[in-house]
């Protein structure tokens, strides 16, 4: 199987093959990336859309950062995570999404119910934390970043990952508890 | 006991730590029930908050995003074509020069090597005649011996 490294190198040439590749890759991280951070489906995928695109035409500036285990995800993170950053500025107002979440392949409604329920919950808890926090603990969780690729991500200085964190990790144990999980 | 800082605690659970920190809080952690119970909740937070159900990217999207690729790519391959096609004529442009430079110091090497090589001539002719006058005004302050059929004679200088 090719190295990513091998697959950037070939979308600079311009291949579409590369790309179809990348795509089946990150498109899907991404896009709960950009879902946690603004909040709407509609507009991360309009911005996801947008992310490719700049990634398309900027693939030629990218230069692999061998500090960074995963330098090419962390340098495509900071397009998207600097994108939706705009894009909040722009509308301030962003609220969760409040469309039901599609679930596939589900064994009967009472259960897509029940899922559907506990996952907007829980997409409730990390909705009420601050944005970089929600950020932080999507690229942790979500992503598997770690603190370095992180701040690369979000241009602040690692230590403000950690503390971003361990704030996230304690406000979202406490909602937790609040609602009587067992932890 | 000691316990570890919070944040330490978090370097551990998030495979932060160097092999040597993380071995001593390994150790840390066998005696310490406290920290197992925060790293234990940390690890039952993030499950919780790890995406349940990771949506995927509508097929309108994804068309929309191939579709605005392909053009994006197309141009891209244009772009690369044409700058290619730029260096091989400047390539081409500064091998010619390189031609004709050559050519042109070879065309000059010749006249200049004969000039030079007349140059030197003349230089040895004069220098040949000064040498020459020099040695005919030099005043004969020798005995020359002079042998002609046998016979010794003796030419004195001035």
């Amino acid at each position: 199987m090719a190295s990513e490294t091998q697959i950037v190198d070939r979308l600079k040439r311009g291949e579409e093959e590369a790309f179809s590749e990348l795509y089946e890759i990150y498109s899907a991280p991404l896009l709960n990336h950009l879902l946690t951070m603004t909040g709407k489906i509609e507009l991360a995928e309009e911005l996801l859309h947008e992310v490719l695109m700049t990634m398309l035409t900027k693939i030629n500036f990218y230069e692999e950062d061998k500090r960074l285990k995963n330098s090419f995800k962390a340098w495509l993170y900071r397009i998207a995570t600097n994108r939706a950053i705009d894009e909040i500025r722009k509308t301030k107002n962003v609220k969760f999404e409040e469309a039901t979440l599609e679930l596939v392949d589900s064994k009967n409604i009472e259960e897509d119910f029940e899922l559907i329920e506990r996952d907007e919950k829980i997409q409730d808890f990390l909705n009420r934390l601050p944005l970089m926090q929600r950020t932080f603990m999507n690229l942790k969780i979500n992503s598997d970043l770690n603190h370095l690729e992180i701040s690369r991500i979000c241009s602040c200085q690692v230590n403000t990952v950690k503390q971003g964190l361990f704030q996230a990790r304690r406000t979202l144990k406490n909602m937790l508890l609040a609602e009587g999980v067992e932890l | 006991m000691k316990h570890p800082q919070f944040s330490t605690l978090q370097d551990y659970f998030e495979n932060e730590l160097s092999d040597v920190q993380s071995r001593l809080l390994k150790e840390h952690l066998l005696d310490c029930n406290e920290c197992s119970l925060i790293l234990s909740q940390m690890a039952k937070v993030d499950t919780k908050f790890k995406s349940q159900n990771l949506r995927t990217v509508s097929s309108f999207t994804r068309e929309r995003i191939f579709s605005d690729a392909r053009r994006v790519l197309e141009e891209k391959k244009t772009k690369i074509h044409n700058a290619q096609k730029k260096a091989k004529v400047l390539e081409d442009w500064t091998q010619d020069m390189k031609d004709l430079i050559a050519t042109a110091i070879n065309d000059l090497r010749a006249p200049a090597f004969q000039l030079a090589s007349v140059s030197a001539v003349i230089a040895f002719v004069i220098i040949a005649n000064q040498s020459e006058q020099i040695s005919i005004n030099k005043p004969l302050s020798e005995e020359v011996v002079v042998y002609t059929h046998g016979e010794n004679v003796t030419v004195e200088g001035e």
